[in-house]
């Protein structure tokens, strides 16, 4: 293929668009308000950087039918590596523009006409076609939940705490992200909360959301729907995850007729409610330092999640204060939209990061609570880069950090 | 009412190529589908756009309207001037608005609609980010809403004529439905977007802090 080779997309793509798209599309007069929201501007200030000069892209392509490789290829480039659909542009816009849907939308196109980055794609396949066969892994699941399990019954001093795995009757269907840090301390949680829980086969982490491809990401969807409606869970609890929480929650309910006959909720929300109603023994002096928390783009502004992470932290650690601005004002770190997944952009991501950094560097604190996998990444590498000298941790192993101090004293 | 006066029979067929024009534009956005959304909402997502349209409108409630106060003050004169030659262009479809009695009070909000419409086609073509954002029909639709405003000021002034004024207002609704001005209605789908999207999650209006 050479730059001009024309990809052959829908004559009528622009017509099947979905209302809001279209709206976004139409809506934009250019008057440039939206510039300084974005985070890879306020790092970098440079025209291709104004969230409406993406967006344009995008529309002429569409306007000119511009369907040439080279003119997708620039698109997806922007698409993926300039925008991370974090919206924080959408609430600066006075007419509401939303410019990171129609970047995911970019992203979809980029997909079908074949100029995505690869390695996004392959790890969308990667987690349908886990999702096709559950036997091929089922026993190396249950092999390392074994060897999990032991840690939770060393760290709790309880031998018969356990991590339940398809349990038939549960109440929660825990997904959880891969690797201990995600299934130890929710394991822990739900063991002093006397929950009736069992752990999801699947991971939450969807790369058909981020790279806009609807039928792949309905596909990682339907793998824990199933797994949820054949144990007949009462509720899906999302771990640490700002992206799976958004799409179980908010955006995947549309694309099965007549949504769940289940709740989906976050961890953070559980315990909060738990905190809330006094159920879980808590001694805010196993978390001492000043502990700040950022706010994850899909767990606040896009998940609704504003004041949960604060009732939870408030009541683990001692000294807790906030980074400015906050909630669903707050800088994404850089590190969303699947940026993180593709090295050839480790330096954008450190250059659109900075904001953050500064941010951090603002409050004086030490600890950093990240309550989403993606952006703990990315706030890692941020603490490296600009040498900030912080320690970084997650929401639930705080909880139960300050649950093992009041229950153990250690 | 004068069907004998040629400006005026200008003005009405450009009135109904105008309006004609955004409602097609308004048909079509129509007619992309709008899935129904089952997540179950935290927030009445009529709170939300009720929120959308009022507080949330307000200056100190958008870090954009924060950070550029004369940007924002020069939207809002702006619209007004256009709003205001609206108002009139209407009456002056009845009676020669001039001869009313204080339609010279709309002077002072059409000159400094004026200005701001000439201010905001300098800062397009003087902004570097601005130049990089705009299209051809940003600078036509501009200049051609900034005369509509111009004209009526100086037609309620007494310094040009009701078919000069027409002329303007026929200029900028033969353009209408090939330009952004339709924004005036897609305003209300994208604010309701908007609405729904952070109300339903209940990100707008911001729940009470917990500290
Ligand atoms: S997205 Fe909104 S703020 Fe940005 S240029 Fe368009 S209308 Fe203006
Ligand atoms: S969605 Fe976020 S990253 Fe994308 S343009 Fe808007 S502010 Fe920038």
């Amino acid at each position: 293929m050479t730059p001009e080779t024309q990809i052959k997309v829908p004559e009528d793509y622009k017509k099947k668009l979905p209302r809001d798209v279209a709206i976004a599309l139409e809506t934009c007069v250019r008057c440039g308000l939206c510039t300084e929201s974005c985070h890879y501007y306020k790092s970098n200030p440079k025209s291709d950087f104004i969230p409406a000069y993406r967006a344009e892209v995008f529309r002429r392509i569409l306007r000119k039918k511009d369907y040439s490789e080279k003119s997708l290829g620039a698109m997806s480039d922007i698409a993926f590596s300039n925008c991370t659909l974090c919206r924080r542009c959408v609430m600066t816009c006075p007419l509401g523009v939303d410019t990171g849907l129609l970047m995911r939308e970019a992203r979809g196109l980029a997909v079908a006409s074949g100029t995505a980055p690869e390695i996004l794609v392959q790890l969308a396949d990667t987690a349908i076609s886990r999702g096709e066969d559950i036997e091929i892994f089922r026993e190396m699941f249950l092999e390392n939940i074994k060897a999990l399990e032991e840690e939770v019954r060393q760290l709790t001093g309880d031998p018969q705490a356990v991590i339940p795995v398809d349990k038939k009757g549960a109440d929660i269907l825990f997904v959880a992200l891969s690797g201990a840090h995600s299934i130890i301390p929710p394991s822990i949680l739900f063991h002093y909360a006397k929950a009736n829980w069992t752990l999801s086969f699947f991971e939450a982490s969807n790369y058909g959301v981020l790279i806009g491809d609807k039928d792949r990401a309905k596909r990682i969807v339907q793998r824990i729907v199933d797994e949820a409606k054949r144990l007949g869970v009462k509720e899906i609890v999302v771990g640490e995850c700002g992206h799976a929480y958004n799409t179980l929650r908010w955006e995947a309910p549309k694309w099965f007729d007549g949504g769940f006959p289940f709740r989906v909720r976050s961890i953070i929300e559980v315990m909060a409610h738990l905190i809330q109603e006094g159920r879980l023994p808590l001694d805010k002096s196993a978390n001492p330092e000043p502990v700040i928390y950022h706010d994850a783009c899909n767990l606040t502004r896009n998940g609704g999640l504003l004041e949960e992470p604060r009732i939870v932290l408030r009541a683990a650690v001692k000294d807790y204060r906030e980074m400015s601005p906050n909630r669903d004002d707050s800088y994404c770190c850089g590190g969303g939209g699947g940026i993180i997944a593709v090295p050839e952009w480790d330096s954008k991501r450190m250059e659109a990061g900075k904001p953050k950094a500064e941010q951090i560097k603002a409050t004086g604190a030490k600890v950093v609570i990240v309550a989403c996998d993606n952006c703990r990444i990315q706030i890692n590498d941020l603490n490296e880069h600009y040498k900030l000298g912080i320690n970084i941790g997650g929401i639930t192993e705080t909880v139960v950090k300050a649950i093992l101090k009041a229950v153990k004293g250690s | 009412m004068d069907f004998t006066n040629p400006s005026y029979l200008v003005l009405i067929v450009s009135l109904v190529v105008g309006l004609g024009g955004i409602l097609v534009r308004v048909a079509m956005l129509l007619g992309h589908s709008a899935p129904k959304d089952p997540s179950p909402p935290r927030v009445s997502p009529f709170k939300s756009i009720v929120y959308a349209y009022t507080i949330g409108m307000l200056p100190w409630k958008k870090e954009s309207a924060r950070l550029h106060k004369l940007v924002y003050l020069r939207g809002v004169l702006l619209h007004l001037g256009v709003f205001t030659s609206i108002v009139l262009l209407w009456l002056s479809l009845f009676v020669d608005a001039k001869s009313l009695y204080g339609s010279v009070a709309f002077s002072p909000l059409l000159g400094l609609g004026f200005l701001a419409g000439l201010a905001a086609v300098i800062v397009r073509i003087a902004d570097k980010n601005l130049r990089a954002l705009n299209r051809p029909d940003d600078f036509i639709s501009l200049i051609l809403v900034t005369l509509i405003i111009l004209s009526a000021f100086g037609y309620v002034l007494s310094i040009t004529s009701r078919e000069v004024f027409w002329g303007a207002a026929s200029a900028v609704l033969l353009y209408l439905p090939w330009s952004k001005i339709p924004h005036v209605a897609y305003f209300f789908f994208a604010k309701n977007v908007f609405g729904i999207y952070f109300g339903r999650r209940g990100v707008m209006p911001a729940p009470k802090k917990s500290i």
